[in-house]
Formats: structure tokens, C-alpha cells, sequence
């Protein structure tokens, strides 16, 4: 083809025609795109902003329709709910929660790194065998050793303790966050650690210097799935916690079920939405590093 | 004192792979000395053992004169430059150099002090408070060199450090540190290097010494003008120099005043400057070696070998000029000019240089020209 007829103007003007075409399918199928995942969002958000809207009708207003804005706004649910039916205020529920959250995650984030960091850069005998062992608990189903962990734990007398929900965590107990970080640590080429061993660093100085430091994503993400799966135990607080001043927020929630004759919905509405918060904004406050720590990791969530 | 002391050093990985067959090197005080070979020949292994990185599965490495082998890297007295500069990514430059001292336990004062005194060596002080990541490669080199200088270790390891780098980087960091490298020797500080690369350029124009390896075995070691002029073996002829030596196989014989080699259906007849050198009794089977600029154009009545051209690359000066004598290859190197007035119809008649010319034993590949 000639450049006079590349350049003539019925060329130009149909090429134009086509960018033009072009733009327009793009603006549609964009529109299309948006207008379909606003719905699906909105259809799976739906029953969490029912929960919150719900929370602030009253008790008869709940059950008279699907939608979710009160008409008659009403905190009457989070002041009862509050004071629960038992002498203790949901308050306590929440430090009862904090002190069984807060040993297990750190515990769990220091424990899993050192774990994985042994498995990932040393070499010793047996290795092999014991990675295959802390792997295989992955794949063993909780309930199987539901009733040889109670025993021990009773003849422990930590019976309606903290102590069997975390002191598990804190040795490592948790396969699967020390395989997310073992999956980081290999993603981490070796020669920072090598640079720091002529520098003179130890292993473990090594550890908290220059390893520590570069895992940070992972570690927040293994604090967050923590927090959030011990935030949401239910099965666990129910088995070995069994005195009501001792009970975390899941059981509370619970409890206020069981003893109201006639259920105040509210209230019970009103405590989920509570109950959901710190998860929340545990994961909007670090939402970066989650992201950064479970796609490197190469681990999905 | 620190000169570096390795003796009959063996890696063996898995039990049976033996990477390192038990070498022998000494480097002096004060001594530049390159490890230079293709991939895969254990010089990079060789500097790792010598930094503690690798275990030593026999023999020993002594630095000064403490045996080193079971010492962890931080106590050799040592200080290393990796090839991925392995600068630490959370700290920012000044940290970055003063990790070490402050591991050692060293002064703050005496810490900033160095750190001062090394960055302006280096001409890094405008990047001490960035992080790595804000640093270019060339920046990022020389920030990894501070780190290895402000230790002030006994000996100074560097693995390829420069092969991340563009080519004009590339020399001017060679120059870079093979001037840091007399500036430490002339204060009379340790400045012991043993240099691990894959670059022959780099190994001729830095190193005091330079050892060639292959295969987990030393070829020869020498200072670069030996190993260009005096190559012990076929292996180390081929691998230094540029373009490579022509090693092809020939016979030699005994002729009237001198040995007679012969390619193919050519033979050409050399006097007494190779019948000197010339091992007794070489006779036969040979690879015969010459360098492709040891040629030069035969003047009308000399015995001289007859060439086909196949090809000729221009250079601008010069021309690479591709040949076969015999049914052998060869490259030959020749001025420009030279190569327009001689060239007749793809046809050349040269003579290679008979001072510089070598003969190899065909089986082992050693120099038997050098007597």
C-alpha cells in the first residue's frame, strides 16, 4: 500500500470510526463490569449491613420486613445488651477474649517463625521426617484429637483455663502459619543472611536483624488470621471454659440465647455488631501488609 | 600479616559429588589475587569456604596463621562483597555499614567515626540516611563496599561483584577498586583479595595473580603476562586472551632444521626457536596453539601456510578474519589495510609468529613448548 493511501481521508476517518466503536464498547463493558460486581457485592454484604441496621430496631420492628433501616433508630439494644442477663457487663466478656487473644497471637508469630526459619535455613538430621509430621497436622482433622487433647489437658488441671486455647499456638502448634512463613522465607534470597554472618551476626542475631525485619508482611498476617480465627473460636472457649465470669465474647453471645425466656433480638444484634468490630478494624488498619504478606508468601487467603 | 593459605581443599556435596579436588593456593600479604574460570568450576564455592559460608569437607584454609576451617565467618577476619550486593533492605545506608561494628561491640563515636571516613573514601555520604531500594547499582556496589572496607578485615573477599553492573559502570568500578586496593596498600593496611569472576578483562586487569580453574582444579596460577605469554596447558591458552587462541589439532615431525607441523595437507617448518623449546620426544598427535594476532602476512618466498577465507569481521582497525589452513579452523587478526592488499581471491599465505606459537600434548593438554 502507497503512503498516500494510508494517510487519505477516508482512511483516517474510518479509523477513527473505529477507536470511537473501540471507546464505547470499552465504556459499556466497563459499566456492565461495575454494575454486576456492585450487585453480587452488595447481595453477599447484605445480611452484615441487615445486622447493623437491624441493631438499632426495636425488638418488633426486627422480624416486620427485609429491610434494613430502622424507622424507629433505637441504642435501647447495645445499652441492654450490654449488661447481659449474668452480673457481669459484655466488658468483661471482651477482656476475657483479649486475654486468650493476646498470649496466642504473639506467641504464635514467635514460636511459627522460629519454626519455620529452622526448617527453611538449617540442615539436620531428621529433618525430612519432622517437616512430613508438622505438615501431616495439617492435614489431620481438628475433631480427631479433641478427646486426647481434653484428657491431657484434665489431667494438666487446666480445665477451665486459657491455658489449653493458647499453649498449643504458642509452641508452634499451628502447621499451617508455620508453612505461610516457610513459603515467605524461601522467597527470601539467602544473601542478606550471609552478608550478616560475615558481618558477624549469629543465627539467631541473624533471626531478629535481618530476617525478622523482611518476614514483617508475613508475621502481620499470621498475627491477623490469628486474631481473627481465635476472635470467631467458639468450639474451643465451649469445651474448656466452663465458669460464666471466664466466658470470651463468642460464648457470651451465646449465652445470651440460652438464658432470655423470650430472645431480645436487639440485644443479641447489638453484641454480634461489637463483636465484629475489633476483627474489622484490626484488618482495615493493616490491610496493606495482610495483602503484601499472604500473595508473597505465595499462600492464598 | 594476612596472607590467605589454602591447602589440598576438597568440597564434597551429597556424599559423592566432588566439587573441589583438593587445591593448593597461597596468596601474600597485601596480594590482589583473581579466581577466574568458567561456570561451574568452584571458584565461587572455593570463596564461599573461605568465607565460612561453605563447610570444608577437606583439607584447610588458614588466613594469617590461624587454620580458619571451623571458625564462623564472623571471627576469620574476613569481609566479603556478594554479586547481588545483599545490602540489607530495611536499613538505611549508614546502618547498613555500621551493622558489623555494632555486632563487634565497637564505640557509637568510633562507629560514625568510620562510617564518616568510608563514605567519603567512597563518595557516598549524599545517600547515608536513603534505603537500598533508593540507591542505583553502581551506588548500591560501592555502599556493599563500604561495608567490607569499614570492617577493616585482614582479607577482602569478592564474589563477581561487578557482573550486575553495565559495561561503562563495570570499568569504572574496576578501576575503583583496584585504585582502593593500592591506596589500602600503600597506608599499610591489610589488603589481601582474593576476586572471584567469570570476566577474563576483569581478571587481567585487576589482579596481581590470577588463578585459573576448572572443573574443582587449579590450571595454573601466575601474574596475567605469564599466563597470556607462558599458558601451562591448552585450557588456560584457550580461556585468556581475545579473541581465543587457535588450538587445533596437528602432527609434528622432525624436519632439516627444525620441527615440522602439519594440518591436513599443509605442513609448514619451523627453526630453532621451537626445536629449543620443544619437549623431547614430542613427536606426533598434537594440539598446536597460536594466538590470533600472532600471525603475520608471508613474503613471497617463505614457506607458509596457505589459507581460505571463509569470512572477515571488520573491527575499524582491524580485521577478524576466519580461515582454514589444512581442513582446520582458524581466526587470525590482522590490520585492515594488511588484510586488503593480501587477500587474492579468498586466498591468504601467513605464517604464525614461531616464537609465539605452542605445542599441547594431545591427551593431557599440557604445554610441552615451554623448556
Amino acid at each position: 500500500m502507497s503512503d498516500s493511501n494510508i494517510h487519505s481521508d477516508k482512511a483516517i476517518e474510518d479509523a477513527e470510526k473505529f477507536l470511537a466503536v473501540q471507546k464505547r464498547r470499552e465504556t459499556v463493558t466497563l459499566a456492565i463490569r461495575y454494575t454486576i460486581l456492585t450487585v453480587v457485592g452488595l447481595i453477599m454484604l447484605y445480611p452484615l449491613i441487615w445486622l447493623i441496621g437491624a441493631s438499632f430496631k426495636t425488638n418488633t420492628e426486627i422480624f416486620a420486613g427485609a429491610g434494613f433501616m430502622p424507622v424507629n433508630p433505637t441504642i435501647d439494644g447495645y445499652a441492654e445488651g450490654w449488661q447481659t442477663s449474668t452480673p457481669y457487663t459484655f466488658g468483661r466478656f471482651f477482656w476475657n477474649t483479649f486475654l486468650i487473644i493476646a498470649p496466642k497471637t504473639i506467641f504464635t508469630v514467635i514460636s511459627c517463625t522460629l519454626v519455620a526459619y529452622g526448617f527453611a535455613r538449617f540442615e539436620f538430621p531428621g529433618k525430612k521426617i519432622l517437616f512430613v509430621t508438622v505438615i501431616g497436622t495439617l492435614l489431620l482433622p481438628n475433631v480427631v484429637t479433641r478427646i486426647p487433647q481434653y484428657l491431657l489437658f484434665r489431667d494438666l488441671g487446666w480445665l477451665d483455663t486459657y491455658l489449653p486455647l493458647w499453649v498449643p499456638s504458642a509452641l508452634a502448634g499451628d502447621a499451617f502459619f508455620v508453612f505461610m512463613l516457610l513459603q515467605f522465607l524461601r522467597a527470601i534470597p539467602r544473601d542478606m543472611e550471609e552478608a550478616a554472618r560475615v558481618d558477624g551476626a549469629n543465627s539467631f542475631q541473624t533471626l531478629i536483624y535481618v530476617v525478622v525485619p523482611m518476614l514483617v508482611p508475613a508475621m502481620i498476617s499470621v498475627a491477623l488470621f490469628q486474631f481473627m480465627w481465635t476472635m470467631n473460636d467458639f468450639l474451643g472457649p465451649l469445651i474448656y471454659v466452663s465458669s460464666v465470669e471466664k466466658f470470651p465474647v463468642s460464648l457470651a453471645l451465646k449465652l445470651s440465647i440460652d438464658t432470655a425466656e423470650s430472645f431480645e433480638w436487639n440485644r443479641i444484634l447489638a453484641m454480634s455488631v461489637l463483636t465484629l468490630l475489633p476483627s474489622l478494624v484490626v484488618f482495615f488498619v493493616s490491610q496493606k501488609y495482610f495483602v503484601e504478606g499472604i500473595s508473597a508468601g505465595g499462600v492464598k487467603g | 600479616m594476612a596472607q590467605l593459605s589454602i591447602r589440598n581443599l576438597e568440597k564434597v556435596y551429597s556424599g559423592t559429588l566432588k566439587a573441589l579436588h583438593g587445591i593448593n593456593l597461597d596468596v601474600k600479604d597485601g596480594e590482589f589475587m583473581v579466581l577466574v574460570g568458567p561456570s561451574g568450576c568452584a571458584k565461587s564455592t572455593t570463596l564461599r569456604m573461605i568465607a565460612g559460608l561453605e563447610t570444608v569437607s577437606g583439607g584447610h584454609i588458614s588466613i594469617g596463621d590461624k587454620v580458619v576451617n571451623n571458625l564462623p565467618p564472623g571471627e576469620r577476619g574476613i569481609a566479603m562483597v556478594f554479586q547481588n550486593y545483599a545490602l540489607y533492605p530495611h536499613m538505611k545506608v549508614r546502618k547498613n555499614l555500621s551493622f558489623g561494628l555494632k555486632l563487634a561491640g565497637e564505640k557509637k563515636d568510633e562507629i560514625a567515626r568510620r562510617v564518616q571516613e568510608v563514605a567519603e573514601v567512597l563518595e557516598i555520604e549524599p545517600l547515608l540516611d536513603r534505603l537500598p531500594k533508593q540507591l542505583s547499582g553502581g551506588q548500591a556496589q560501592r555502599v556493599a563496599l563500604g561495608r567490607a572496607l569499614i570492617k577493616k578485615p585482614e582479607v577482602f573477599l569478592f564474589d563477581e561483584p561487578l557482573s550486575n553492573l553495565d559495561a561503562k559502570l563495570r570499568a569504572s568500578m574496576r578501576v575503583r577498586i583496584t585504585d582502593l586496593h593500592r591506596r589500602l596498600k600503600e597506608q599499610g593496611q591489610s589488603s589481601t583479595v582474593v576476586y572471584v569472576t567469570h570476566d577474563q578483562v576483569e581478571a587481567m586487569t585487576m589482579g596481581d595473580r590470577i588463578c585459573v580453574m576448572k572443573d574443582g582444579r587449579i590450571m595454573q596460577v601466575a601474574d596475567p603476562e605469564t599466563l597470556y605469554a607462558r599458558p601451562d596447558n591448552a585450557f588456560v591458552a584457550g580461556f585468556i586472551g581475545m579473541p581465543e587462541m587457535n588450538l587445533v589439532d596437528a602432527r609434528v615431525s622432525q624436519g632439516g632444521s627444525g620441527p615440522v607441523v602439519t594440518f591436513g595437507d599443509q605442513s609448514i617448518q619451523f627453526g630453532a626457536n621451537l626445536a629449543g623449546r620443544l619437549a623431547a620426544g614430542t613427536d606426533g598427535d598434537v594440539t598446536f596453539g597460536v594466538r590470533p594476532q600472532h600471525f603475520r602476512l608471508a613474503v613471497p618466498e617463505e614457506d607458509a601456510l596457505a589459507a581460505k577465507v571463509i569470512k572477515a569481521d571488520f573491527l575499524g582497525h582491524e580485521v577478524d578474519v576466519h580461515i582454514t589452513i589444512g581442513g582446520e579452523r582458524f581466526t587470525v587478526v590482522l590490520p585492515v589495510e594488511d588484510f586488503r592488499k593480501a587477500a587474492v581471491d579468498g586466498a591468504l599465505r601467513i605464517r604464525p609468529e614461531e616464537e609465539r606459537v605452542f605445542i599441547f600434548d594431545r591427551a593431557s593438554g599440557q604445554n610441552v613448548s615451554l623448556a
